[in-house]
């Protein structure tokens, strides 16, 4: 065979190659296989609304002059970031007043802080440096909640060791009245016995307290490093938690239950006895919280005892793939989160959480998802609607298109979706330098007067 | 109007859009090179001077100014080759051969391992050395530029000229090659460009006389190529691209995130996505050169069929397998000084490939898994020859050696220790059934994926042939149309990000 042959076969592939790319510029061949309510026209972002919450942002946010201690956000404005607005700080900064306050009072009591959130936080990410941020500043030791499964968190080095319960967890398709409880899911012991282990292989926390929620009977013995430390009847039909106590921090514990029944555990809690706890709690695929699932009664009981102080929503990364034509209906869902939320826990203040920047490719091109605009706008409007605060991830990690900056400095992972360690580090260490940032200026009464009004109006104008 | 800028870019080096196999830039490069070669094949001379610039050309636009550094390696190789050729007596050829061996192990030693050797000093002595480069410094001096001088970057595919140049060397002291009087001919050996920046390691006995052979290819041997170069862009961007973005990348950044189940399937999805990746490649390579006319050695058949690691190595990475055997196994004395001596050379032997692959303890562990695996397996030979030999027997013994190869994968692929640690864990203790069922639910194309890639893996190779051979006796017009239909069907696994290949830099 020549070679002329040869370049002939392949002049004529590349050249129909080029044809369809060159087609593919004018028609997104993607559509053909996109479902029916995929290819109905997505609404562009009024622009007049972006104005609006600009002008907003920048008048209501608190100002970022005395940040202090986020060594990545240099980083991220001069290198990682593509727009010119600045993250703005906490978004209607005034709706975190009673948690200010408490961050106040914070060194003679546990205050909790209970962070839900999607795939985004899994494996205590954001939440660990929130957590060690706000430790150092206000004191406090330990992780919070756990789950009663297999769980190993990295960056403590602490792993959970069990096979004896089941998990059940809040899920779209459950239309049981099942009672989750606050964490939105519960354990179940399959037998009448068994155990967890806890396994601390250097956890440089200083965790003296276990909490065992749980409801159900059960006899129960606490081992720390091989010895009792405690032996109890759990016997709480409703709610109950058991609280015991380490004079020094365990290398390992071991929970035994013996003669249980219909014994449920919400989960496990390692924390000191004042200061700050960051509660994890994630729910991979989530598009919202779903809180009306989790049983109100039992979560008014838990939070009783447990207090939450500030509720943080951690949502939006899985609404993004999900193409609608507006976001009204996930507006009102959040809204429905938040509002029985509040309704469950009324002393608990609530911050919700943008949605993270996102990208694909469009016609061999990265480009950051265009719904993501109207996304926020629906998070804004909902944050609004319910008096709660907002924190814009998207602007703070240097705005649209900057995840494809982030996937470069590997400060996010390759699907351009969730961030590696190091990335949702950074986004842990600014969200806790706005947080602080909001409570010096909620010390000095140097707050700008409250603008949601002014955002409502704009919004409900359009 | 013409935008000169946009024009020039076509002939510059680029960070962002490298030359790879899977990109449309390569294969308007490749139709311009057949377009000219009509020209020039049926000259040798000719011909290879023009495949060694198109070459060097695609070298640059792969690997930006290293060029620089293969074509001192082409003529370095070239020098000692003629220099151990040339002299009379023996002592003076060791010397010419230690020499040009040397030249060639210290460049890969500078660019490769002086992050790691400085590190692995400054732990046990609790020194304080600071790498420094002094390639660049100079470069710096000659050129009032402003390299970095503390960051080494790894050139792209040093490892495989600098093995073919040190095979070259060698062939040539043990007369298995003649050696290449002209200069231009020996660089386009060395940098022949589909297997210049991945592999197969082309032996200098079998590549050398092809240069002097006319050019000739079949109807059937461009079916064959044609085919392997499809099969490897399946695998490539389907098997390695698409289950790395989707599934594996995501589960190794942060294992502890994950149940066992979906570990467990991100280790065998890495078994999979590293063998597309790394034949994938190889598979184009051999396919270009087919069709340029030049033969290239097979380079996998197959590997997760082997039914012990000893066949393992002979069906994985083969020219790097049999490079190992010649050139380091044998010389090391081989299994020709006694059963210890065999044992300690395999191990060695497999450490060093296991560093090859990087500077890195990681690697070691799988050098030494599968050095010990070796050694054990030769204990158990007398054993294992006593035994039946039916087809549930072979079985559990596939079984047994492609787990103990994806062991040793969890190594190569983890990113810390702490990941592996926390990988097992994850494996041993939060491992249900049920999570398997709903990661099939929940990931049906990714696993539809997996499956599809270890069934056609695992079919018999009569079978895989016959569809091999029913390709290549299509007319030559349904061919394209299969082409252009496969190619459909990739532009939708395309992923959003450049997937380098894995052994790029290795």
């Amino acid at each position: 065979m020549r070679p002329l042959k040869i370049f002939l076969f392949f002049l004529f592939v590349v050249l129909l190659v080029s044809a369809y790319k060159h087609y593919d510029d004018y028609i997104e061949i993607d559509k053909i296989f996109e479902t029916e309510t995929d290819t109905e026209i997505i609404q562009p972002a009024d622009s007049s609304f972006s104005e609006v919450y600009d002008t907003v942002a920048t008048q209501s946010a608190v100002r970022l002059d005395s940040a202090t201690i986020h060594k990545d956000v240099k980083v991220i404005n001069d290198v990682l970031a593509v727009d010119s607005i600045k993250n703005e700080g906490v978004l209607f900064n005034n709706n975190l007043h009673e948690f200010y306050s408490a961050l106040n009072n914070c060194n003679n009591y546990l205050l909790r802080v209970v962070y839900y959130g999607d795939s985004q936080i899994e494996g205590d990410h954001v939440t660990y440096t929130l957590r060690k941020g706000l430790q150092e500043k206000f004191g406090g030791a330990g992780i919070g909640f756990l789950p009663v499964q297999m769980y190993y968190n990295m960056t403590h080095n602490l792993a959970v060791v069990t096979n004896d319960f089941e998990k059940h967890a809040v899920k779209y398709a459950d239309k049981t009245n099942e009672k989750y409880g606050l964490y939105g899911q519960y354990f179940e012991l399959k037998g009448k016995k068994g155990s967890i282990r806890l396994v601390n292989r250097g956890a440089d926390d200083s965790f003296r307290n276990i909490k065992i929620l749980s409801s159900g009977f059960s006899v129960v013995q606490v081992l720390a490093d091989k010895n009792i430390i405690a032996s109890d009847t759990l016997t709480n039909a409703d709610f109950e938690i058991g609280q015991y106590r380490f004079t020094q921090t365990p290398g390992e514990i071991r929970i035994n239950f013996s003669n249980a029944a219909n014994l449920r555990l919400y989960g496990i809690m390692l924390e000191s006895e004042a200061g700050v706890v960051v509660d994890n709690v994630s729910f991979r695929g989530n598009l919202s919280l779903m809180a009306y699932r989790f049983g109100n009664e039992l979560v008014q009981e838990m939070d009783k005892q447990l207090n939450a102080d500030l509720l943080i929503l951690h949502f939006g990364l899985n609404v993004i793939p999900d193409k609608r034509p507006n976001y009204e209906s996930y507006r009102v869902a959040i809204e429905r989160d938040i509002n029985t939320l509040r309704q469950n826990m009324p002393s608990a203040s609530v911050l919700l959480i943008g949605a993270s920047d996102m990208a694909h490719k469009v016609n061999g091109e990265l480009r950051s998802h265009d719904n993501i605009e109207e996304i926020i706008e629906a998070q804004i409007k909902a944050a609004c609607n319910c008096g709660v605060a907002f924190w814009d991830m998207r602007q703070a990690m240097g705005g649209k298109g900057s995840i494809i900056n982030w996937v470069e400095k590997e400060y996010a992972r390759s699907d351009y979706a969730h961030l590696t360690l190091a990335g949702s580090n950074a986004v842990g260490e600014m969200l806790c330098n706005d947080l602080l940032t909001g409570w010096q200026n909620f010390n000095s009464n140097s707050e700008i007067a409250d603008t949601s009004v002014l955002v409502y109006d704009a919004i409900n104008a359009k | 109007m013409l935008d000169l800028n946009a024009f020039l870019d076509l002939f510059r080096y680029s960070d962002n859009a490298p030359w790879l196999f899977t990109r449309y830039g390569f294969w308007v490069f490749f139709v311009v090179v057949l377009a000219f070669y009509s020209l020039v094949y049926k000259h040798v001379r000719r011909r290879n001077i023009y495949l060694l610039l198109f070459s060097l050309f695609f070298y640059y636009k792969t690997g930006g100014w290293f060029c620089g550094l293969l074509v001192f390696s082409c003529l370095a190789n070239y020098i000692f080759g003629y220099a151990v050729w040339a002299a009379k007596r023996v002592v003076t050829k060791k010397i010419m051969l230690a020499v040009g061996v040397a030249l060639n192990l210290s460049v890969l030693a500078y660019f490769k391992y002086a992050f790691f050797f400085t590190g692995m000093l400054n732990r046990f002595f609790s020194a304080e050395f600071e790498v420094f480069n002094w390639l660049a410094h100079g470069w710096n001096g000659l050129t009032g530029s402003e390299t970095d001088t503390f960051n080494i970057i790894l050139p792209v595919g040093i490892s495989f000229f600098t093995f073919q140049g040190i095979s070259y060397l060698v062939d040539v002291y043990r007369k298995d090659s003649d050696v290449v009087k002209n200069v231009f001919d020996f660089s386009f050996y060395l940098s022949f460009f589909p297997q210049l920046v991945a592999g197969p390691i082309v032996r200098a006995s079998a590549f050398i006389p092809q240069l002097h052979r006319a050019y000739s290819i079949t109807k059937q041997e461009f079916g064959h190529a044609v085919f392997l170069i499809l099969a490897g862009l399946v695998k490539k961007m389907v098997l390695s691209d698409y289950l790395a973005v989707n599934f594996i990348d995501r589960v190794f950044s942060t294992p502890g995130a994950y149940s066992g189940a979906e570990n467990l399937m991100a280790v065998y999805g890495y078994a999979l996505q590293i063998y597309g990746d790394f034949s994938g490649y190889t598979d184009i390579a051999i396919g270009v050169a087919l069709l340029l006319g030049f033969k290239l050695p097979v380079n996998f058949n197959s590997p997760y069929k082997a039914h012990s690691l000893t066949n393992f190595w002979h069906r994985w990475h083969i020219s790097l397998s049999t490079w190992l055997r010649d050139y380091l196994y044998i010389p090391l004395g081989g299994n020709r000084k006694g059963k210890m001596r065999t044992h300690i050379n395999l191990l060695v032997t497999m450490l060093l490939g296991g560093i090859w692959h990087g500077a890195n303890i990681r690697f070691l562990i799988w050098g030494g898994i599968h050095g010990l695996g070796l050694v054990v397996e030769k204990l158990l030979t007398p054993l294992r020859k006593r035994m039946p030999v039916n087809r549930v027997l072979t079985a559990i013994f596939v079984f047994f050696t492609f787990h103990l190869v994806c062991l040793g994968w969890i190594f190569f692929r983890a990113e810390s220790f702490a990941g592996v640690q926390q990988m097992f864990f994850q494996i041993r203790y939060s491992f249900t059934f049920d999570a398997l069922l709903e990661l099939w639910l929940a990931y049906p194309l990714v696993f539809g994926v997996m499956l599809f890639g270890f069934v056609v893996h695992g079919l018999p190779a009569r079978f895989q042939e016959r569809v091999r051979g029913l390709f290549i006796e299509m007319p030559i017009w349904l061919k394209a149309f299969i082409v252009l239909a496969v190619l459909f069907i990739l532009k939708f696994f395309e992923q959003a990000e450049i997937q380098p290949f894995i052994y790029f830099r290795f």
